[in-house]
């Protein structure tokens, strides 16, 4: 509201959209759809599969890259992760409300079955 | 006040299938196919006798400490997420046994170091990410007074001083 009272349509703020802010969609649609602690990881080495035919570990040891650090992977490497991570976050948005079941298994089940299947796709698209 | 976890004490039929499943996610592959599951049973033999609980509980440790290990691609959520115990988690009781099996892989400090290092020496990180490090820094200092041979209440709500100031 300004000083003459009058209310002010807000802007929401906007920035460059960099790997951390696409992961952090991720990870929050991950929760948004119920998955807990124990999924995260596993969707991280799912995605991972997909993507490069190795587990995250060996991602880092073949690339020389510094583990536990993705700013020091291959651009390439990144813009993979950024990529499929930006579109399986569009997926999970779009199943909150869907993904249930009588357990957390199986609600962490659905979320990695998203995950993986986005993957598979993303893949497709990569030069390699 | 501590809340009691629904899964102290967890019963060992219980343990064993939590076991099994945390096996089977660290040899999942691609299409999230579980490789030679037949392996399971020999490298719980390989821990200890199976009759015994304390052998599912080291056989649950090493295998969940083997899967983050293999899969940690940002070290903060380490921190963030995996070892940001609550006592609603059903790994809360074991998580000692965890990160102790964590740390004796080369690499395990350096990657809890850094992942400390990311969130509270950059700007980038949210006031409820920072906050998602209590968990593990409350392991921290439980640990700590253990050693010290101090009893120490522990509750969900409780602050680490210095936290909010680290950065």
């Amino acid at each position: 509201m300004d000083l003459s009272g009058q209310s002010q349509e807000l802007t929401p703020p906007r920035k460059r959209v960099t790997g951390a802010i696409v992961l952090r969609r991720f990870t929050q649609s991950i929760k948004d759809n119920g998955g807990d602690e124990q999924v995260y990881p596993e969707v991280i080495n799912e995605e991972t599969l997909e993507l490069f035919d190795c587990d995250v570990k060996d991602l880092y040891e073949q690339t020389g890259g510094k583990p536990g650090y993705r700013d020091t992977l291959p651009q390439p490497a990144q813009e993979a992760y950024m990529v499929n991570e930006s579109l399986s976050a569009n997926e999970l948005e779009r199943h909150i409300g869907s993904i249930g079941g009588e357990s957390q298994d199986e609600v962490n089940a659905q979320i990695k079955a998203v995950v993986r299947e986005q993957s598979k796709q993303t893949r497709k698209w990569l030069p390699w | 006040m501590v809340r009691a976890s629904p899964y102290t004490r967890m019963k060992l039929q219980e343990l064993k299938r939590r076991t099994r499943q945390v096996w089977e996610a660290l040899n999942t592959w691609k299409g999230g196919v579980v490789l030679q599951p037949e392996n399971f049973d020999k490298e719980v033999k390989g821990i200890g006798d199976r009759r015994y609980k304390k052998t599912w509980i080291k056989a649950l440790a090493r295998f969940k400490a083997a899967q983050l290990h293999r899969s940690c691609l940002d070290a903060w959520t380490l921190i963030t997420i995996s070892f940001n115990y609550h006592p609603d988690r059903w790994d809360y009781e074991y998580r000692y046994e965890i990160v102790d099996e964590f740390l004796l892989y080369p690499e395990g400090l350096e990657l809890i170091k850094a992942g400390l290092e990311q969130i509270f020496s950059t700007d980038d990180f949210s006031h409820q990410e920072r906050e998602d490090t209590h968990g593990f820094l409350r392991l921290l200092e439980e640990r700590e007074a253990q050693h010290r041979g101090i009893s120490i209440a522990v509750g969900p709500q409780r602050a680490i001083a210095g936290t909010h100031t680290a950065a």
